[in-house]
């Protein structure tokens, strides 16, 4: 079931009418209903996950008992491993064993060894590398002792299967989500409903009249045969993709923000104008939040940080594994050596200006404007791996970027003019984003309906009906 | 706070609803076609369960301010058809879809069985039997749908002389994934999809298909050359068979779009807006391959089955001044159509031949 589908206007009507409505003064009632609702959501997708989806909750609310149970710090471990293990080889197998295969198959050709192994028909259940992170985080907090169990199955499998972000994200912590169920807990937002709804027609227009038209107009042909068009063009759909990628899943976050402020329950912020950044570094603070922060609290300093071990082999090993998690290629593989390297490069940098004496460095003026565009262009850059299929078709693309003989440029008006609208918005300050909000919140009734209807026309006349949000395939 | 959540929520619903409602009087003002009919029970269309086919609401007029489409005791559009028929009547069925039922004709005196009619009684002048044309054409007919029309009902009306022209119905096809494909793989719950008869939705995605489609080619476009085009050869041949079984002398005309690849790359984009918002997985060049491929089709399964075939989309020239869209004709692209097809009928006719 798409957002952007009429089905789902309908779903959250429903759900909407009976949270704030019917069952507004029924605390239990009510979670039934949104746990009720969330499967139902997933099963709309393919109702035979749901099983899976409540095969991890069930791991994981066992294992964090057991955890928390545990008398002794092995044992505890030994659980917590047993979640690990579980959580993530129901992972493996659904998304990286025929991952694993074909290289093993490489690996035998190269070694001149005829046989071959067999792909499995394996589907990728929708949002599995999303909820079985979240589950385990459940697991992790409690090993360290920064969470205590929830005794409620029902409470946690709502915070497992939560529908508004249960395909894409945010990656909700279970500190902060699961507070939020606890009878008289006071929702933070003054307007829920009316900001929440901002949220969401904000995230409509980013995913449907920005990402789609740019996925149609640029990225898809560029990417389909790169050998057609000019280096420029090329390269410009290397940056529209970046704009195409970003509109699209801030968009879906603030689809699920809105539609869970709607229902009170606050999602935390997933990006903050992460092609401001002023270096690798500080993009990945800016870029997919949830999940840079849970690699770096979960894995990153896992491994030690940069306090224990070698920092630039943690860095290494984090962002290969966020490549990975993206999902089962050697593309996402290189792409997150290329961040890794970048990453290490600056650190490295940074250390050598700190035993000097020297300041951080600070960027203002035009130098500011020429450091973000160099790590957007840096970014961007990278993406060929990140949308291309293979590291082949990658190196397709970076060939055909280097054919300065063909001249064939096709940006035409509506392509052209989303581009320049998305690098307006995301330039534009971040101040202003919120007094949208209040804007919106102090618009009369019929204004408000006027902004509504006139989103809900913008979404039929762009939408394609064929686009899902990119980052459900992860 | 939920008070002034619950206002916008009505007046946004109110807002939708009230938008809808005058899109369906603007129609029903102007084509005397709405939701409205189906709510009196009286639907443009019937089924015929006798017939088993879908024919125009017999003995009806669907007035509008910018047409009017009125029915014969058969549902098809035209005047009643003698029974029996006059003894020296000549009698041509005109087969075909929309162009032939006459979609972007003020009345029925505009459609194109009536001109031809016209011309063929009047400004020929070279035939002594009266002549008369049968519009066989329905709205929304595919290949099997005419192939049926043929069979159950114009195989009883006497019909001395078949002209077919099929449109483009069954290219529509291609841009849906088959059923059995897609029931295959497909474990979700059934969803709720918008109704089709909503004019909202249909009225901006018609005028908003450039939004939607790219001057470069994606990849989400299917190549006209790799899409499986053995169903539509298997309705054609059994439409032509059906044709050869009635042993009546068959004029099988090849389809003709109002966009060509002489034209500039924008009008080319601009005259396809229809026929892309009906066939959206291919764009204009496309559309062109793939009607080439199929007139050729056309012609040599006419060819094959010894019927007469010429290919329209080379005798009429293309532009807005012939065709009110992508492929139907306007009201003077009625008028030339006729006297082309009169020109390329009139050998074959009984007079002529004698």
């Amino acid at each position: 079931m798409a957002f952007q589908s009429f089905h789902y206007v309908v779903f959250f009507l429903v759900i909407f009418g009976l949270v704030r409505g019917v069952f507004r003064d029924n605390h239990d009632a009510k979670k039934n209903c949104l746990l009720a609702a969330s499967y139902y959501f997933y099963m709309c997708w393919d109702w035979r996950f749901a099983g899976l989806i409540f095969g991890i909750t069930l791991i994981n609310y066992i294992i964090g008992q057991k955890i928390a149970d545990a008398t002794d710090q092995p044992k505890k471990k030994a659980w917590l491993t047993l979640s690990l293990v579980s959580s993530l080889g129901i992972l493996a197998y659904f998304k990286y064993t025929n991952f694993f295969i074909d290289s093993f198959n490489t690996l035998l050709t190269n070694l001149g060894v005829e046989t071959s192994l067999p792909l499995l028909s394996i589907i990728l259940p929708v949002g599995i590398s999303f909820y079985t992170f979240q589950s385990i985080s459940y697991s992790l907090d409690i090993y360290r002792g920064r969470l205590k169990p929830v005794s409620s199955l029902r409470d946690f499998s709502l915070f497992v299967a939560f529908f508004p972000q249960l395909v894409a994200g945010p990656i909700v912590r279970a500190s902060h989500f699961l507070p939020q169920l606890e009878e008289g807990y006071k929702e933070e937002q003054k307007n829920p409903v009316e900001s929440g709804v901002a949220l969401i027609i904000r995230g409509f227009i980013k995913k449907i009249a920005i990402a789609d038209v740019l996925a149609v107009h640029i990225v898809d042909p560029a990417f389909a045969s790169p050998g057609d068009y000019s280096p420029w063009f090329l390269l410009i759909a290397l940056y529209a993709y970046s704009y195409q990628v970003y509109m699209d899943f801030s968009g879906y976050t603030d689809i699920a923000r809105g539609t869970a402020r709607c229902l009170g329950f606050e999602l935390q912020i997933n990006f903050d104008r992460p092609y401001k950044a002023t270096s690798i570094g500080d993009f990945w603070r800016r870029w997919h939040i949830s999940m840079s922060s849970f690699f770096r609290d979960y894995l990153f300093y896992g491994l030690g940080g940069s306090k224990y071990g070698n920092v630039y082999v943690n860095l290494f090993i984090t962002f290969v594994a966020i490549g990975v998690w993206h999902g089962a290629g050697w593309n996402f593989v290189v792409y997150g050596i290329c961040h890794a390297s970048m990453i290490a490069y600056e650190r490295w940098r940074m250390n050598r200006r700190k035993a000097a004496g020297l300041p951080p460095l600070e960027y203002t003026g035009l130098h500011w404007i020429w450091r973000v565009f160099w790590i957007f262009t840096l970014v961007s850059l990278t993406r060929v791996l990140f949308r291309g299929g293979s590291l082949d078709d990658a190196w397709l693309y970076v060939e055909a970027m280097t054919n300065f003989t063909n001249t064939h440029t096709p940006i035409g008006l509506v392509g052209g003019a989303t581009l320049l609208i998305a690098t307006a918005l995301h330039y534009t300050p971040s101040k202003w984003t919120f007094e949208w909000k209040n804007i919106y919140c102090r618009m009369p009734s019929w204004l408000q309906a006027g902004v509504i209807v006139t989103t809900t026309y913008l979404v039929v006349a762009f939408s394609t009906g064929t686009a899902p949000f990119i980052y459900f395939q992860f | 706070m939920l008070r002034k959540s619950r206002n916008t929520l009505v007046i946004t619903l109110a807002l939708l609803l009230l938008i809808e409602i005058a899109l369906q009087v603007r129609s029903h003002i102007r084509f005397g076609q709405s939701v409205f009919n189906a709510l009196a029970n009286e639907t443009t269309y019937q089924f015929n369960e006798q017939l088993g086919i879908k024919l125009l609401r017999p003995n009806h007029t669907l007035a509008g301010s910018n047409a009017v489409i009125t029915t014969n005791a058969l549902g098809l559009r035209d005047d009643d058809l003698e029974s029996p028929k006059p003894e020296n009547q000549y009698r041509i069925a005109l087969v075909g879809a929309s162009t032939v039922m006459g979609t972007y004709t003020r009345n029925n005196g505009d459609t194109l069985s009536y001109q031809l009619q016209d011309i063929l009684n009047n400004s020929l002048d070279k035939t002594s039997r009266p002549m008369r044309v049968i519009n066989a054409g329905i709205a929304g007919y595919s290949l099997q749908d005419q192939r049926k029309i043929v069979d159950n009902l114009l195989s009883k009306l006497d019909v001395d002389h078949y002209i077919l022209y099929t449109g483009f119905n069954d290219l529509g096809g291609y841009c849906k994934p088959s059923q059995s494909a897609a029931e295959k793989d497909d474990y979700s719950l059934p969803t709720l999809a918008l109704p089709k008869w909503l004019l909202t939705t249909e009225l901006i995605t018609k005028n908003t298909v450039a939004l939607r489609t790219s001057l470069a080619k994606s990849q989400a476009l299917l190549n006209p050359q790799d899409v499986d085009k053995s169903e539509f050869s298997h309705n054609l041949e059994a439409l032509l068979q059906s044709l050869k079984r009635t042993e009546k002398p068959v004029l099988v005309i090849g389809n003709a779009a109002a966009f060509r690849r002489d034209m500039p790359q924008e009008q080319q984009a601009n005259l396809s807006e229809t026929a892309r918002y009906y066939n959206g997985c291919f764009d204009t060049a496309g559309l062109l391959t793939l009607y080439d491929a199929h007139n050729d089709m056309i012609r040599t399964a006419s060819e094959e089955n010894g019927m007469r075939f010429f290919n329209l989309q080379s005798e009429l020239p293309g532009g807005e001044e012939w065709f009110g869209d992508s492929s139907h004709f306007s009201v003077k692209g009625n008028k030339r159509v006729a006297e082309i097809i009169a020109a390329k009928i009139a050998p074959d006719l009984p007079n002529n031949k004698e």
